[in-house]
């Protein structure tokens, strides 16, 4: 008797329970403010790195250069020629009308906060500053420029010599190498200021007004914004095809892998108030048509990102609640750089190395993040992952492209020479892997 | 019944139940309270319109020449979100055209004032009739004449256009009298014009050059906007809407450039004076 009392009470309780958690389901969650106050916080400083740290003498000749139209082939274009301050360093149209007289390719794209980027421009090819740094400037259809050329003409510059020196003083001359650092510390200054967002975040309830805080509910809950647009940045710094009708392959070919065509890099949401137009292609005008491009117009193909919710209702109240929220990401009035001091931090360190020789990919981390292994050893990586991932290795010892790898899929990477090898996935390059394989012995 | 006092010359006061009602059915003694006339200032004041230095609430409170409106506060929705749409237009016109003459410098002022005094104005009006939200694009125009970026200029400058189209629409949608609602409108404006215009002249000359374009783009705006119903007008009533083209043409010969002559055209009062006649036709045209 007892036995049957206690047994219908735990059928009403499991009922009760099933019935609470039905009745959720129906209801959006709360907003867990003090998760995503943590998720969203911003950094107290900035990264920089160790080969490049920042100076002031750096900085303020980077600044001078970018301005300089001694780096273009015509003499009339300088890098803030497209990056314009007053744009939010980039240029407010869809796309910039190159030499030939033509659209380029793709939409300038904004600068704020590159210094925590890990590939840069819409197809990520470079992956350092410095190295995207360069490029433009000799893009026939960009700059126009003659790098060599151009350092002559910059040597011949007493004060331009004068502001190498100061800024390398241990290599003063002006130098391809020296010209990128000194390009790259600049940029890597242009942090976004603060905003009503991040007021919220500190603390500041009353910061953002109802309609924007049901817009970031929205952001973080059903509308799934943030699968892509994560921290302070609001960019997993990933490639993602979000169905735009552009014929434009994107990430595909730099990696060689079909998968990711179509796919760009998730641009952050920082300051996008004084940026538009939006997109790799600048094709969307305003926040209410990228939002009802997620919500009415993505262009269904197989290289769709995985991380794309499948389908999102969203009402025409709900739609003018995101823009409000992202109109809260930008400064009320013009913005101008913080001031975030640096500090050196080195990618890829292994301190708490593990020795495993089978790694993990479930929710875009590779797990262990740094493991111990011996010469002759085989690596196991598992895509036991949602979404396709390209494991890769792109050093001077070893290079190995997985291809495409799909969930399910586990990719195997010998290593035969002792070494530090750093393996990422091409696709989410946010994904790192550190590997210390050394002699069977020392080990 | 809506009812205007209007001032006329010297000390002549002409009462004008106007626009609410046809001329022949005025009533002296229903008239707002008056706003006299000095006796050594030939003014003629719109009574409804409280002009510059009078007390604005804070949600509209503006800068200088307080667009925003104080009095314009009072409006009825429709009416004073379709006069803050169309003195948006007016600075992005004179604006524009100062652009067109290279001088980006100049024009930026009016690419600051629509999203700096009027647009917190009509904020509330546009959550009343479900315009979405478009200072960003405000600001997004302004930064790309502060850029002095034409390109990025002329990009965002369609941006707005397309989405005070669409705010023009949605305010019109519910008027009844779409071409009566218009002439309103234009006289509202037409009273900010006369407004910047008292600013803008000193004993006979323009001192102020961007109260000059101001009412420059205000009244040219409103030649437009007049012209899109003409032939309503012209339907309605050819006579008075002959008269009211004719106070347009009176009122842009006020402007025969960007840049200011050096005498003013008009006195403020002969600025209002025209006005008036405009005014004075709107009751035949409802």
């Amino acid at each position: 008797m007892r036995e049957g009392l206690a047994r219908t009470g735990r059928v009403l309780a499991s009922l009760v329970l099933a019935g609470l958690v039905s009745g959720a389901a129906d209801r959006p969650a709360p907003l867990d403010a003090a998760h995503w106050r943590e998720v969203f916080a911003r950094p107290d400083h900035t990264p920089t790195p160790p080969d490049n740290p920042t100076t002031t003498e750096k900085v303020a000749l980077g600044a001078r250069l970018f301005d300089d139209t001694r780096l273009s082939g015509d003499g009339m274009t300088a890098c803030s020629t497209c990056h314009q301050s007053d744009l939010s360093f980039s240029d407010g149209v869809d796309r910039h009308v190159g030499h030939d007289g033509q659209p380029l390719d793709r939409r300038t794209p904004a600068l704020w906060n590159l210094a925590w980027g890990l590939s840069f421009f819409w197809d990520g090819r470079a992956s350092s500053l410095e190295t995207q740094a360069m490029v433009p400037i000799e893009n026939e259809r960009e700059m126009a420029g003659n790098l060599q050329t151009a350092l002559q003409s910059l040597a011949s510059d007493a004060r331009m010599r004068k502001d190498f020196s100061a800024a390398f003083p241990e290599d003063p001359t002006v130098t391809q190498g020296n010209l990128a650092k000194a390009l790259a510390a600049f940029q890597r200054t242009l942090v976004s200021p603060e905003t009503r967002f991040d007021r919220w975040v500190k603390g500041e309830d009353k910061a953002l007004e109802p309609e924007e805080l049901a817009g970031f509910s929205l952001f973080v809950g059903k509308a799934g914004c943030v699968a892509c647009h994560q921290g302070w940045r609001f960019t997993d710094e990933a490639f993602h095809d979000i169905g735009l009708p552009s014929t434009d392959k994107g990430r595909g070919p730099v990696l060689g892998v079909p998968a990711a065509d179509h796919a760009f890099k998730t641009p952050s949401l920082r300051e996008r108030v004084w940026s538009a137009p939006y997109m790799h292609d600048g094709s969307l005008t305003t926040f209410e048509d990228v939002v009802d491009h997620y919500a009415d117009r993505i262009v269904k193909r197989p290289t769709l990102s995985a991380d794309l919710p499948k389908e999102i209702e969203l009402s025409a109240t709900e739609r003018a609640q995101l823009v409000a929220f992202l109109n809260t990401l930008s400064s009320d009035d013009p913005p101008r750089p913080a001031n975030l001091p640096a500090k050196t931090i080195a990618w890829g360190t292994n301190a708490d190395a593990v020795a495993a020789s089978t790694v993990s990919q479930k929710d875009r981390r590779f797990s262990p993040g740094a493991i111990l292994m011996k010469v002759g050893e085989a690596l196991r990586i598992l895509n036991d992952d949602t979404r396709v991932h390209n494991v890769r290795v792109d050093g001077p010892a070893k290079s190995f492209n997985s291809d495409a790898q799909n969930p399910g899929d586990t990719v195997t990477i010998g290593f035969d020479q002792p070494g530090q090898y750093d393996v990422i996935c091409g696709i989410h390059p946010d994904m790192r892997l550190s590997v210390t394989v050394s002699t069977a012995q020392a080990h | 019944m809506k009812r205007r006092k209007i001032w006329a010359g010297l000390s002549t006061a002409v009462l004008v139940a106007a626009p609410a009602v046809s001329q022949a059915s005025f009533t002296p003694t229903q008239a707002l309270p008056q706003i006299e006339a000095k006796a050594d200032q030939p003014l003629l004041h719109l009574a409804q319109h409280q002009g510059h230095g009078a007390a604005a609430p804070a949600a509209t409170s503006g800068g200088e020449g307080d667009e925003g409106g104080a009095g314009a506060a009072q409006l009825p929705p429709a009416l004073h979100l379709y006069r803050g749409i169309e003195m948006i237009r007016g600075h992005l016109l004179v604006g524009g055209e100062l652009i067109e003459a290279g001088r980006w410098a100049d024009a930026l002022p009016h690419f600051l004032h629509p999203e700096e005094e009027i647009y917190a104005s009509i904020r509330d009006d546009l959550k009343t009739f479900s315009i979405a939200p478009f200072q960003v694009a405000l600001k997004s125009l302004s930064q790309t004449v502060k850029a002095k970026n034409k390109e990025a200029y002329a990009r965002a400058r369609a941006a707005i256009e397309e989405r005070l189209a669409a705010a023009e629409m949605a305010v019109k949608a519910k008027e009844e009298n779409g071409t009566y609602f218009v002439l309103e409108t234009a006289l509202e404006v037409l009273q900010q014009a006369a407004d910047e215009y008292a600013e803008a002249v000193e004993k006979g000359r323009i001192a102020n050059v961007i109260e000059y374009q101001d009412a420059r783009g205000f009244v040219m705006e409103v030649d437009r906007l007049v012209g899109t119903v003409m032939p309503a007008a012209t339907a309605k009533n050819a006579d008075a809407a002959k008269a009211v083209q004719a106070s347009l043409a009176d009122l842009k010969a006020v402007f025969p450039s960007v840049t200011p002559p050096k005498q003013a055209v008009k006195d403020s009062s002969e600025f209002l004076s025209t006005i008036a006649k405009f005014e004075l036709q709107l009751g035949n045209l409802r």
